[in-house]
Formats: C-alpha cells, sequence, structure tokens
C-alpha cells in the first residue's frame, strides 16, 4: 500500500466510527426497551430460553417484546458487517486494492453462513 | 430457571467485563462464559451464543471510541481480520474433529510465556529501525497522540506475515474453543508487529466484532440465541466498554501492558481448569 493510501484510511474513519456508534447504541436501545416492554407485560419464567431463527423472526413480524429485542440482536451482527461494506464502498472510490481487503473478509463471512444454513 | 434477580447480576458482572474487555481489547467471553454457567447454571451453548454478542457489542462501543481519539490502525485492523475470520472458519470447522482440552493446555502454556514476555519487556516508544520487506511495502505506519505521556507517538508495522498468521491462530482458536482473538491479537501487534501498547488494544477492538459475527450468525442459525439474557448482558457489556474506553487513554502503556500480563495469566489458569474438565 502506497503512503497516500494510508491517508484514505485514516480519512474513512469518521465514517465507519459514525456507523459502529449509531449501530451498537441503536440495537442498545432496542434492547432496554424490550426488556421494560417484556417485564411490563408478561415476565417469563426462564430468561435463558434459546429461541430458533423462525420464532425470533416470527416475533419480529408480531412486534413482540422478544422481537425488539431481536430486531436488536440482528442490528448488533449487522453492525460490523455494515462496517466492512462501508470502508470497502468508501476506499473504492480511491484505492481498489484497499477495497479489496475487507471485501474478502466480507465474502467469508456469508460464505461461512450460507453453508451453516445449508448443511 | 432463570428470573429477574439473576439477570441483574449477569448485568453487573457484564459491566465489569465489558470495562477489562474494552482497555485490553479482549473480548471477555473467557469470564463472561464460566460466569454464565457454572455461576448461573445457563447451559454451555447458549452462554456461548450470548458471549459471541457481547464480543461485538466490546468491540463496536469500544473502536468507535478509539476512532475517535486516533488509536485504531484501521488499514492494519482490515489486513489482519482477513486471516482471524478465515482462522475461525477453519476453527469451528475443525472444532469437531480436535480434542479442546487439550488446545486449551497448549494454549494456557502460550499465555503464561506471553503474560511474562509482556511483563519483563518494555512498550514500543518509536519507530522501528528495520522492517521487513512485505512491511515496508504495505506501509501500514500509525501515529496517535498519547495524552498519559503528553507526546505524538509515530511507529512502523513490522513482520506482517507473523502477524498475519497469528491473526489465522487467534481467528482458529476463536472458532475452536470460544475465546475472542484478542489475547493473541494484542500480543502478537505489540510484541511482534511494533504496534505501541494502546493502538494494539484498540485495533484489536475492531477486529474482535467482524472475527465474532461469522460464529454469532452460525449460533443464530441453530437456534441458539437466549434473546432475554443476551440483551441484558449486551446491555452490561455497552455500559462497561464505555467506561473502559473512556479510561484506557488516561493510564500508561506500561500499566495497561502489567494489566493484561495479569489477565492472560487469568485466563490461562481458566483454560488449564477448563482442559482439566473442572468447568
Amino acid at each position: 500500500m502506497a503512503p497516500e493510501n494510508l491517508d484514505v484510511a485514516a480519512e474513512s474513519e469518521p465514517v465507519i466510527r459514525k456507523l459502529l456508534f449509531f449501530g451498537v447504541t441503536g440495537a442498545i436501545i432496542l434492547f432496554i426497551i424490550g426488556l421494560i416492554y417484556l417485564y411490563a407485560s408478561a415476565p417469563p419464567a426462564d430468561a435463558a430460553v434459546a429461541y430458533s431463527l423462525d420464532d425470533i423472526i416470527q416475533s419480529i413480524a408480531s412486534l413482540d417484546a422478544v422481537g425488539i429485542i431481536g430486531i436488536g440482536i440482528i442490528l448488533v451482527i449487522a453492525t460490523p458487517i455494515a462496517r466492512i461494506i462501508a470502508a470497502s464502498a468508501y476506499f473504492s472510490r480511491h484505492d481498489r486494492i484497499l477495497s479489496v481487503i475487507p471485501l474478502i473478509s466480507l465474502i467469508l463471512i456469508v460464505s461461512a453462513f450460507l453453508l451453516s444454513i445449508l448443511r | 430457571m432463570i428470573g429477574i434477580e439473576t439477570l441483574l447480576i449477569l448485568l453487573a458482572a457484564s459491566i465489569l467485563i465489558g470495562i477489562i474487555g474494552s482497555m485490553l481489547g479482549i473480548g471477555g467471553g473467557i469470564f463472561l462464559i464460566p460466569i454464565m454457567t457454572l455461576g448461573l447454571g445457563i447451559d454451555i451453548k447458549v452462554a456461548a451464543a450470548t458471549s459471541l454478542v457481547t464480543i461485538i457489542v466490546t468491540s463496536s462501543t469500544s473502536a468507535s471510541g478509539y476512532l475517535k481519539d486516533g488509536f485504531v490502525n484501521v488499514g492494519l485492523g482490515m489486513f489482519l481480520e482477513m486471516f482471524t475470520v478465515t482462522g475461525a472458519i477453519i476453527g469451528a470447522v475443525l472444532a469437531f474433529y480436535l480434542m479442546p482440552e487439550f488446545i486449551e493446555a497448549i494454549f494456557g502454556i502460550m499465555l503464561v510465556y506471553a503474560a511474562f514476555y509482556m511483563r519483563f519487556s518494555k512498550d514500543v516508544e518509536c519507530r522501528s529501525v528495520t522492517q521487513d520487506v512485505m512491511s515496508k511495502r504495505s506501509r501500514f505506519t500509525g501515529r496517535f497522540y498519547d495524552r498519559r505521556a503528553d507526546k505524538i507517538l509515530e511507529y512502523d508495522v513490522n513482520h506482517l506475515p507473523k502477524g498475519a498468521g497469528a491473526s489465522f491462530v487467534a481467528g482458529n482458536l476463536s472458532g475452536l474453543i470460544g475465546v475472542g482473538g484478542g489475547i493473541v491479537m494484542v500480543p502478537a501487534m505489540n510484541l511482534w508487529m511494533g504496534v505501541p501498547m494502546k493502538a494494539a488494544t484498540a485495533t484489536s477492538t475492531l477486529i474482535l466484532g467482524v472475527t465474532a459475527v461469522a460464529s454469532a450468525l452460525v449460533y443464530l442459525s441453530n437456534g441458539l440465541m437466549a434473546p432475554v439474557i443476551t440483551a441484558a448482558a449486551a446491555i452490561g457489556i455497552f455500559i462497561g466498554a464505555t467506561i473502559g474506553t473512556r479510561t484506557m487513554p488516561k493510564i500508561t502503556g506500561g500499566a495497561l501492558r502489567v494489566a493484561f500480563s495479569v489477565t492472560i495469566i487469568v485466563i490461562a489458569i481458566l483454560m488449564f481448569l477448563r482442559a482439566g474438565g473442572l468447568f
């Protein structure tokens, strides 16, 4: 990587920072709302019950307390992925080699996820 | 049965883990999982899924704070995370074939060595005198203002191939035994690659999130995510990570190294206990 590309990496920092901040803060707000809603309406007998992906999707569709928390979990997981996409898009305008690095990570993550679903 | 009292205990423990994790550039799963399984009686797989989400929360919260302070080497972080992600995926596959107890025992010995080496060597304070060809070409040079030392630290990154290898191992261990890669990444960046301690911990927090995402998606798709305890732990981690991120710039790189070496000794003991089947 040429020295000027260092500046490109540094210039991308505010974009990445805002994305991470708003992603995680949004998720935490949803967690707080979801927990308050849950314990105010129907407190669960056991809080450690695991939900299948289908159950979480159904809860999200009905927008119940678990669904609100489910959106938060998806937002937490989506935040670093969005960071990779944003970094790649930002770098692609300045340096193609630099934009490929985050894309490789993204392809690996998506492939692992698809394989785990299809398995 | 996990009631609201247990949930509050989990929240309090998560705050503490969030502080430690964000300051030292580690995910904190190695502490959170035993608390959840041994202390609160939560199933190990559910605990691991919760831990992975909290690692991402630590990563996003801390990295956004450290980016503001200029500690994160973004280019280096994105380069190394290619290898941690590859290692994590291969580790998850290898987990079916290898004995985790054996890996944990070997890993524990490695950690004890790294702890003593970090404790008794000096932190990076200047640019590297000699650089290997690959690192020189890549020029992942970094600089940040060290508020505690009141000076700008400028550094060259060295031994990129070694760092890439360590990142692969870090990701591999993450996939194999469910620990965050930070306990490997931070010593590798600091001791091998010539990255000052503060930049190493901050860059490690950026990498942690992406490494954990791959595994978290697998746990989510396999129906192992418990939304309620995950939300409680994530809130605690967020509070702790916010406190830790604001505290780290105020302490010296040397003090951070001492704290890190003590922490990895504790982790090594936990590894030996796990390898011995004690939990």
